[in-house]
């Protein structure tokens, strides 16, 4: 299981559902001077995205190993894609790349070889902005990924199984959000089930950031135990990626939550989710 | 020395042949008999993950082909490829996607053969001076002796757990250090046969070697064409024998 190889005979799917909630707009980790958690998550997933069309990169084209969905939840429950992609649930790699919103000129600092950095000029694209307006409807936004899902397992039975990454600072108010995921989570092609990771980033400073909990007794409150519940365990090559990104080994049965996390843990956590699960060398 | 070339390959299913990552130097007609005191053929195996994987996989077998001179060295085959691969490159501006994968690099694996005869070149501090072969390696492509019709060695892998999804390979780019090369030598009688293979083929041949089911005849019939050996590649992916990639094989004979 969760071995399929991703080709463009059989590509995979990734599902971003991201929390648009006005609380959103407050500092990661509530500290001043740290970036608006709405901002950095928008930053951090259209990093994602250009990680994603990289790596469906061969030679002069972009072939279409994945399929990619960017559903908001917040005043409204809608794709977060904008512009030519904004009348689709799901994109093809290489229709994200010729769509962005706009390409940014941003500078980023790289070694110089010597031990020291240089600033560097480079382009970056925008497919996503940050939003933070209304309340954290998440249970709605998990119905719309079950309907999105539940039509493409269906139609990609030979698959690597979708990957769901829900990002969020919060508690859903429309309802009890492992209902909907049950249901994501019992979608699955001949390689396994859909899978979901949880991205909780947190308001405030003391709050102590939980990585891939074993057990749902590892978790402080009925919050982040719900939390835990909704989230998928790590299937081997992500529990891999982790080990190396992180260091650490995970066992069996580590969950995808990273609860509180912080700007190192968002960035970690998406690193992991979406690193191409079995391209072949 | 008299030399017998076939060479065969096969794009993995999905993909169109043009899109084949397997590279073999040189070019030759199937069936095709060399005289010669010495000759240099070699296989590499392009990564799908990066771009122009075919082109690198070309530079490398090319360079590492041509190398004839009594100091021909591995090492310097590869710097030879990494110079030339900046002008193989388009000539025009590459889109941002493809440009950040050719600075990550482009990568393959590779295997050099070079026999020879009394009177032939070899490459230096490589012993028997006469009636000798030797091999490099980078990665999974691996290289078979056939003596009296019997499989008497692989290298560089001898065990099919030696393969995975993370070969050695060699990069253009220079900071990838993940490059460990070996090499080996021998003698070679009249009737031998080198096969070199891709990994899907090497690590089939390499598990019938471990059950004792390997026969150069299984082989050989297989060898006879190109549809042949395509037909016979087919099957073994339709019956899950050998997993679904590209396939390449190289068999050179001693003739008799």
């Amino acid at each position: 299981m969760y071995s399929a190889e991703i080709s463009r005979m059989n590509p995979t799917c990734f599902l971003f559902l991201v929390d648009h909630s006005t609380s959103m707009q407050n500092p990661i980790m509530g500290i001043a001077g740290n970036p608006k958690k709405s901002e950095f998550v928008a930053d951090a997933l259209n990093k994602v995205i250009q990680s994603l069309v990289v790596s469906a990169s061969k030679d002069m084209e972009i072939r279409k190993y994945y399929q990619v969905g960017v559903i908001g939840y917040g005043f409204e429950v809608k794709t977060a894609l904008g512009g030519e992609l904004a009348n689709s649930d799901l994109v093809w790699i290489d229709e994200i790349y010729e769509n962005p919103l706009r390409i940014e000129d941003r500078v980023k600092k790289e070694s110089d070889g010597v031990g020291g950095f240089i600033e560097v000029s480079t382009k970056f694209p925008v497919w996503v902005d940050a939003v933070s307006r209304g309340q954290t409807p998440m249970c709605a936004a998990l119905n719309k990924a079950h309907e999105i899902l539940a039509t493409w397992v269906e139609e990609h039975p030979q698959s690597y199984p979708p990957t769901v990454i829900n990002l969020t600072d919060g508690e859903a108010n429309d309802g009890d959000a492992r209902v909907p995921a049950e249901l994501i989570k019992s979608l699955a092609t001949e390689d396994g089930n859909c899978t979901i990771l949880t991205v909780h980033s947190s308001s405030n400073e003391l709050s102590r950031q939980i990585v891939f909990p074993m057990d749902v007794k590892d978790m402080p409150d009925h919050f982040s135990r719900v939390m835990f519940e909704v989230s998928s365990p790590l299937t081997p090559k992500m529990r891999a990626t982790s080990e190396e990104l992180m260091g650490t080994s995970l066992e069996e049965g580590a969950h995808g939550l990273v609860y509180n996390a912080d700007i190192a843990g968002i960035v970690q956590a998406l690193e992991i989710g979406t690193r191409p699960a079995n391209i072949q060398l | 020395m008299k030399l017998v070339w076939k060479a065969f390959s096969l794009c993995k299913e999905g993909n169109r042949e043009e899109e084949n990552e397997d590279a073999v130097y040189p070019h030759l007609v199937n069936g095709s008999s060399l005289i010669a005191d010495q000759f240099s053929c070699a296989m590499a195996d392009g990564a799908t993950t990066s771009s122009f994987s075919k082109l690198w996989a070309n530079l490398l077998v090319k360079e590492s082909s041509q190398s004839r001179a009594a100091s021909v060295d591995f090492n310097q085959a590869i710097i030879a490829a990494r110079a030339s691969w900046k002008a193989a490159l388009p000539d025009k501006e590459l889109p941002w996607p493809t440009a950040i994968k050719v600075r990550q690099g482009a990568f393959a694996t590779l295997m050099w053969f070079h026999i020879w005869q009394k009177n032939g070149v070899y490459p230096l501090n490589t012993l028997p001076p006469d009636h000798g072969w030797t091999a490099n390696a980078v990665g999974d492509t691996c290289l078979f002796q056939v003596v009296k019709g019997k499989f008497v060695s692989t290298f560089p892998f001898t065990q099919a757990k030696d393969f995975s999804n993370t070969p050695d390979l060699i990069s253009t780019n220079i900071a990838y250090t993940r490059s460990r090369a070996g090499s080996i030598s021998g003698k070679w009688q009249r009737g031998d046969h080198f096969l070199i293979a891709t990994d899907a083929l090497s690590e089939w041949m390499i598990r019938k070697l471990e059950s004792g089911t390997l026969t150069w005849a299984l082989v050989s019939e297989n060898l006879t064409s190109l549809v042949r050996f395509q037909t016979w590649i087919r099957y073994l992916r339709r019956q899950s024998l050998i997993k679904n990639d590209d396939t390449s094989l190289i068999c050179l004979t001693v003739d008799v």
